[in-house]
């Protein structure tokens, strides 16, 4: 009995799944947020060793979560391991400038906290944390906060279950376009905003080497931003 | 994707504070709003004159209890409603909504008891009397007196300005406030002299120790009446954004940072110049920079050439040619300014660009007119700045021949619209801005002719319009999300005279959504009413 019942919960799971790789155009955007895990993974070369790669790790751990929940139709479910994801990566980021933190919070002694997170005075958007690891890159953290404050604040009416995270989303698991859409947009808003932090918290910090090996997502993703276009023109030139 | 509020009546006078972003020049005004002295702010439609003055009025509340300045506001949006059979309606309708404003004020805030109506009986008083239901009713027959023209309307519950003057001293000492300021808002119709000859008589004569009046109107309103003296009786403020101001981009974004969602700020950080080109282009118009960016909210080169196509050389002059429509006889004038801006003053404006660039000089969007200029020309300027093609950018300036007359901006949104691709070039010329050239014109260009030679028709210009013949226009006339306009279809509400009519209830049961939304659109629908009759 409870055999039937989980399996055709499954077979609703992979009708979506199937809806979704039909949907040419939606196929090939989940495809790229799919794809895009491999830059996080690298990202991890930046901190390599350090106390909040930890983090990290579980962090893309929850991307993974939220790609199997999307692909599956569990709408709610993508949006909370989003979420989680970004708040995990970005606390890492603050981490990194206060370390006991990062060694408290391995210890289950710390919580992430996004009101840290997204501080105007000390958070990882802030001008005072970018300004400190990468000077020239200050005057855009305003449009990054804000862009970080919306996008967290969309999740998290899904964490909620604020009314509006309802609406669409119907009791049955069903590939909905619209809701699809959203998400995936989200999700792409929250890798940019992901590599903003790590690009400006570690980049000028790194070695030549290191540096070279972001120059492609780098400037993929922030070459017109004056700053990240300097890196680059002193090496090649 | 996001729903933005274009008008500052569709945000709740509570939620002001959260979608303000301040800069010096609104700070400034604001503070000159929140002062002793009356204040009159001038700007054409959607530049955020109600808008600064909710937030000196929310700022006031927040601190009437140290400050003892209590702050009322008001609106004459509906002024062209009346259609009554009382040749002083308007100023009778005008203290009637002051008063009633005033007192429903101090009792929102405690200063004042009131009594429940019910709890009248107790008192041996009937139950439905209230000492302001007789004002409250006036207001409404006279707002209702659309629907029938030329009724009689008993207004001598109205009192008389001196006793207005008086009461209010009275209340103020009676409270124990030092002050009421008055936020008066749509105060001059533009259409109606005799409207702003009446409110700026109001204006000078409320003045008092304890009342400081303050006003928004728009650039044109000129008919001050025989008292009132600008500049003498009210410190005149002008509200421009200074496009060459080196925050002025960033200040932009940040006011449609407040509204949009994690998707369109990702397009605009990716995109920076195409949203700089429609910053530039919106020329300091939030509203219009809103409606901009909405329409083009994927931030592509593509949609924002588009913007150029659909907006500034269509949208923009509809507008401006639907008051020739409503104000027959200013039609000659309204039309002439157009064909002045798109035939004369564009091109030419174009052409030294091109020039200009081509030899890495500045560029230029301003136009000088001489202030012999005959009056039916300055005439249509006025109109052309009351609709926000043009912007009064400073007067008394000498010209090349040491003459004296006004410099005005021209709509950058309009020039750019000339350029083949304005994504890709309208970014250098807007860089590259300066007052310091400006396209001169004479006391008796020779383009003026067209216009001076139909001086005799426009002797006698009507005032007002016709209101049936608005009230019959389908809903798409106004100034409203298409989002909305699909609620009001849905509805049945096709004209504009049905949209006016529909009660609070019926507009919200298009919006099963919170009651707070619901007010928010309800308001959003009459408002872009009122503003469409309102000219």
């Amino acid at each position: 009995m409870i055999q039937e019942h989980y399996f055709g919960i499954l077979e609703k799971s992979q009708a979506a799944l199937q809806s979704l790789l039909h949907d040419a155009d939606r196929h090939s955007k989940f495809m790229a947020a799919h794809n895009d895990a491999g830059d996080l993974d690298s990202l991890e070369r930046l901190i390599a060793g350090r106390t909040e790669a930890n983090m990290y790790q579980l962090a893309r751990l929850e991307y993974q979560h939220a790609l199997y929940a999307a692909a599956f139709a569990q709408y709610r479910q993508a949006h909370v391991s989003l979420r989680l994801f970004f708040e995990l990566s970005l606390s890492g980021v603050l981490f990194s400038a206060h370390e006991i933190d990062a060694h408290l919070w391995l210890k289950g002694q710390k919580d992430s906290n996004w009101g840290a997170i997204s501080s105007n005075e000390t958070g990882v958007f802030s001008k005072a944390f970018v300004g400190a690891f990468f000077e020239d890159m200050k005057e855009y953290c305003p449009q990054y906060l804000a862009m970080a404050n919306k996008v967290y604040r969309e999740c998290s009416e899904f964490v909620h279950g604020n009314r509006a995270s309802f609406e669409g989303i119907d009791s049955q698991i069903n590939f909905l376009p619209d809701i699809i859409d959203s998400w995936l947009d989200r999700a792409d808003t929250i890798r940019i905003l992901v590599k903003f932090a790590f690009l400006t918290r570690y980049l000028p910090h790194t070695g030549g080497d290191i540096r070279n090996d972001f120059e492609q997502m780098a400037l993929e993703n922030f070459g017109h931003l004056a700053p990240i276009q300097a890196i680059y023109a002193g090496d090649s030139a | 994707m996001s729903d933005f509020f274009y008008r500052t009546e569709d945000i709740g006078p509570k939620d002001i504070l959260g979608y303000f972003v301040e800069t010096q020049e609104d700070r400034s005004a604001i503070d000159q709003l929140k002062g002793r002295n009356p204040t009159i702010l001038i700007g054409s439609r959607g530049v955020g004159k109600s808008f600064l003055m909710r937030v000196a009025e929310q700022e006031l509340l927040a601190e009437y209890k140290e400050s003892g300045i209590v702050p009322v506001y008001v609106t004459f949006v509906s002024s062209s409603l009346l259609r009554t059979a009382d040749p002083d309606q308007f100023r009778h309708w005008m203290l009637a909504r002051l008063c009633t404003a005033i007192l429903r004020t101090v009792r929102k805030i405690g200063l004042l008891a009131t009594t429940p109506a019910s709890a009248n009986i107790l008192a041996g008083l009937p139950a439905g009397h209230s000492d302001t239901a007789q004002l409250e009713s006036l207001v409404k027959s006279y707002e209702a007196s659309w629907k029938t023209p030329g009724q009689v309307v008993d207004a001598s519950v109205v009192p008389g300005i001196e006793d207005v003057k008086y009461a209010l001293e009275d209340l103020a000492e009676e409270i124990g406030i030092s002050r009421f300021s008055l936020f008066m808002d749509e105060a001059a119709h533009i259409f109606l002299p005799s409207q702003q000859r009446q409110f700026f008589t109001l204006f000078r004569d409320l003045r008092s120790h304890c009342i400081t009046c303050n006003a928004a109107v728009y650039p044109g309103v000129t008919s001050y009446g025989d008292t009132f003296q600008p500049n003498h009786d009210a410190t005149m403020i002008s509200i421009n954004r200074d496009v060459g101001a080196t925050t002025y981009i960033e200040s932009m974004r940040r006011i449609v940072e407040k509204q949009a969602d994690s998707r369109l700020l990702k397009q605009i950080s990716k995109n920076q110049q195409n949203f700089s080109i429609l910053a530039y282009a919106a020329t300091g118009n939030p509203r219009i920079l809103l409606k901009t960016v909405f329409s083009a909210s994927g931030m592509s080169s593509l949609e924002v050439n588009s913007v150029f196509r659909s907006f500034y050389r269509s949208d923009i002059w509809s507008e401006h040619s639907a008051l020739s429509e409503k104000y027959l006889g200013h039609a000659p004038v309204i039309d002439w300014g157009r064909n002045f801006i798109e035939d004369v003053v564009l091109p030419e404006l174009k052409k030294k660009n091109d020039s200009y660039l081509s030899s890495e000089r500045n560029s230029t969007s301003y136009i000088w007119i001489q202030r012999d200029a005959p009056e039916s020309v300055k005439e249509a300027l006025r109109i052309l700045c009351y609709t926000g093609v043009l912007t009064e950018h400073a007067t008394g300036m000498k010209g090349t021949r040491s003459e004296i007359g006004t410099r005005y901006l021209c709509n950058l949104g309009c020039l750019f619209a000339l350029e083949p691709n304005p994504a890709a070039s309208a970014f250098a010329v807007a860089k590259a801005l300066t007052p310091k050239r400006m396209s001169e014109f004479g006391a008796n260009h020779a383009s003026y002719k067209a216009l001076t030679d139909h001086e005799g028709e426009l002797g006698d210009i009507e005032e007002g319009f016709d209101l049936d013949e608005q009230l019959a226009k389908s809903n798409t006339v106004l100034d409203i999300t298409p989002w909305q306009l699909s609620k009001l279809d849905g509805l049945g509400l096709l004209t504009v005279g049905k949209v006016l009519d529909a009660g609070e209830d019926k507009l919200k049961e298009a919006y099963y959504v919170g009651d707070k939304r619901a007010r928010q659109m309800r308001n959003a629908a009459l408002a872009s009413v009122l503003e469409y009759l309102s000219g």
